[in-house]
């Protein structure tokens, strides 16, 4: 050890300090992201335009809403196995108002892989399960593929119990192309590439987004083949993304829709996500049993390519049966028609709230096609864990398509505002007898009905929409006319 | 996918927000290097994990304000310095100590001749955690961290010729107290 007669050496210097840093036994740092988070103050509420109640919920019941397709289209009258986006980009539409009013930048529809799930348990066959993101925060930037060649295809299809499941990624050959076309179960294909993918079409300006749409008559490939789907492109810099659906009777107003949603989200990595689906089944003695499944889908490391999902597999696991009957696990029968439930828990930024709580959402299909519902619960659990019982009773119940079983009365008389109906309503508290009359809401006229019910009362308006009947349930009797209002203004 | 059953409750299913994902990430690259900064600076276990931890919660706290933003290094290696340099001002009194504990284990060196010549940098690392914490700062900041002058005069709030200027005259200040003491 060589030493200056006037000053250290930095080197003598540096290896002093490793000599005594270096050993020093590091702790085990696991458990400090969550004395972080717990240690950490909430921030001051960002200043926003005054916030309802039911703006949180009504937001996570888009965000559930984006997540599942249904099947909206009141010509069904059969199950169809195919991919119907329709629904889920129909009750998106009418329940996602606050995304854009609050500006807040984490929120984010929990998927742009809108596979529905039409549940025929009537007859055997392939069934499309939906495969879901939930949870806060942007879309996986990674997820949206980047281009290798010509251009990189991504697409992912989810196949019933019966049927493997198949997930690819990186597809840039005709005929893996070629493969998705002729597959029999739905697809949706999302695709980033410097040429692109799809020629010709009609040109969208939505805002500031320019969008390209195509038919089912403008579907044609640069390389000849063509689609019997919808299709909707937008340029990002140098890319060009394309989403191709199989389906060909998806609107335009709903591709747009879709498009707006993965260009407003952005992502530094992929993330996992999962979906949670219960089921009522009847086991070979016929009795009842819930079933749950959880879902959960991780980018996959060990193909060195954590930007794509690549390994995807499920399994079965009986949670509770029904009160009264035997125990039988692994072991299902499908009942005739069941009521076919996907629980998805969404929790929402702590720009929102203090503590961090989260919102659990349900959004329920009976087999019955044509019909969707989507309903909302507040949890109260802190964030990072939301075990919330699917079966609780929710605050807000979004109905749709066939599953909406009143019609509309006809308006005999002019219709009244929402304060003159809010007073009607307020002398009938007195007596606990329901109130019912039309309201005018915004041009729009709307049906709405208060009971008053043990549990408190509960208004339902409805109305139509897209040729769709709607029905929308609160509790409590002040909520129900600023959420449509709110739903309304968003989906035109 | 994952199958992960969980036959006790109706919703197995748990989400936690994606920017903790980010905070659990920083925290796996820069917790071990953050933690040898501030015991280099702190002569107390508690107060480096202290310090560390507070070091992650502001950085937890530009995370909530903006889930997109990204620190370098150098950010970490700043805040960690302000709050050791608070800290050790709060342990000044234990400083003190450790400079009688030093004086001990001198004395113990003297009885062994031979033990000298490689304790020098056992004795150069006592007379670095003597140095007052800005000097100290700017040693680790450069000898261990290995910072370029730059950035570790960004830290310290000067600039490269001056912490230049700083680093020589430190080294020669350790090297009288060595000569005063041997």
């Amino acid at each position: 050890m060589k030493r200056s007669p006037r000053e250290f050496s930095g080197d003598l210097i540096r290896d002093s300090l490793h000599r005594h840093l270096d050993p020093i036994d590091v702790p085990d740092l696991s458990g400090l992201a969550s004395r972080v988070m717990q240690s950490h103050q909430p921030l001051r509420p960002l200043a926003s335009p005054p916030r309802l109640r039911y703006a949180s919920w009504a937001l996570a019941v888009g965000v559930v809403a984006a997540g599942v397709g249904y099947s909206l289209s009141p010509t069904n009258t059969t199950p169809s196995a195919g991919p119907l986006f329709i629904g889920t980009a129909s009750a998106l539409n009418l329940a996602v108002p606050y995304l854009t009013q609050h500006h807040v930048r984490s929120i984010h529809v929990p998927t742009f892989l809108p596979f529905s799930q039409v549940a025929s348990f009537k007859t055997a066959g392939p069934r499309v399960v939906p495969i879901v993101r939930a949870g806060t925060g942007p879309v996986p930037q990674g997820l949206i593929p980047r281009p290798t060649t010509s251009h990189t295809v991504y697409w992912i299809a989810i196949s019933s119990q019966d049927a493997p499941v198949r997930v690819a990624s990186d597809i840039s050959q005709r005929a893996t192309i070629a493969t998705i076309d002729a597959s029999p179960h739905p697809w949706l294909v999302i695709a980033a590439s410097r040429h692109p993918f799809l020629v010709g079409g009609t040109a969208v300006t939505q805002r500031s987004l320019h969008f390209q749409l195509w038919n089912a008559l403008q579907l044609k490939r640069q390389d000849g083949l063509t689609h019997a789907g919808s299709a909707i492109t937008w340029k990002t810099g140098a890319l060009t993304y394309t989403i191709l659906i199989q389906d060909k009777t998806i609107p335009p107003s709903e591709l747009v829709w879709l498009a707006r949603t993965m260009t407003h989200t952005t992502l530094t990595k992929p993330e996992a996500f999962s979906l949670v689906y219960h089921a009522l089944q009847k086991n070979a003695r016929g009795t009842p049993t819930l079933s749950t499944w959880v879902f959960t889908a991780h980018p996959d490391a060990l193909t060195h390519k954590p930007r794509y999902l690549t390994k995807v597999r499920w399994s079965t696991v009986p949670v509770r049966p029904i009160r009264g009957t035997p125990k039988q696990p692994g072991v299902a029968v499908i009942l005739p028609e069941p009521a076919l439930r996907v629980s998805i828990p969404v929790l929402l930024p702590r720009v929102w709230h203090s503590p961090y709580t989260g919102f659990y959402a349900t959004v329920s299909s009976q087999f019955n096609p044509g019909g969707y519902s989507v309903s909302w619960t507040r949890t109260v659990a802190p964030i990072g864990t939301t075990t919330v019982d699917p079966m609780s009773t929710p605050f807000l119940t979004v109905t749709g398509g066939d599953l909406v079983s009143t019609a509309l009365p006809s308006e005999t008389v002019p219709a009244e505002t929402p304060a003159a109906y809010w007073a009607q309503v307020d002398k009938a508290a007195q007596s606990s007898t329901s109130v019912a009359d039309w309201v005018t809401l915004q041009g729009e006229a709307i049906y709405a009905q208060t009971n008053f019910t043990k549990s408190g009362p509960r208004t339902v308006l409805e109305i139509r929409y897209r040729g769709q009947l709607y029905q929308i349930e609160t509790r409590g009797i002040g909520n129900a006319f600023p959420i449509l209002l709110q739903m309304l203004k968003h989906a035109h | 996918m994952t199958m992960r059953p969980d036959a006790t409750t109706a919703n197995p299913y748990h989400v936690e927000a994606p920017h903790d994902d980010v905070l659990r990430e920083t925290i796996d690259r820069m917790g071990p290097p953050l933690y040898r900064f501030a015991a280099a600076m702190l002569s107390s276990r508690d107060a480096v994990d202290d310090v560390v931890q507070e070091c992650f919660v502001r950085y937890w706290r530009e995370l909530q304000k903006n889930p997109e933003c990204f620190m370098s290094p150098g950010w970490f290696y700043k805040v960690t310095a302000r709050l050791c340099i608070d800290e050790s001002r709060r342990q000044k009194r234990q400083s003190e100590a450790l400079d009688q504990m030093w004086n001990l284990e001198r004395t113990a060196a003297w009885m062994n001749p031979m033990a000298h010549r490689e304790d020098l940098r056992d004795e150069l690392w006592y007379r670095i955690q003597a140095l007052n914490p800005k000097d100290r700062l700017a040693v680790v900041l450069v000898y261990y961290q290995d910072l370029p002058l730059k950035e570790a005069a960004d830290i310290l709030g000067t600039t490269a010729t001056f912490l230049k200027t700083k680093l020589a005259r430190i080294r020669k200040k350790l090297a009288r107290e060595e000569e005063r003491h041997s």
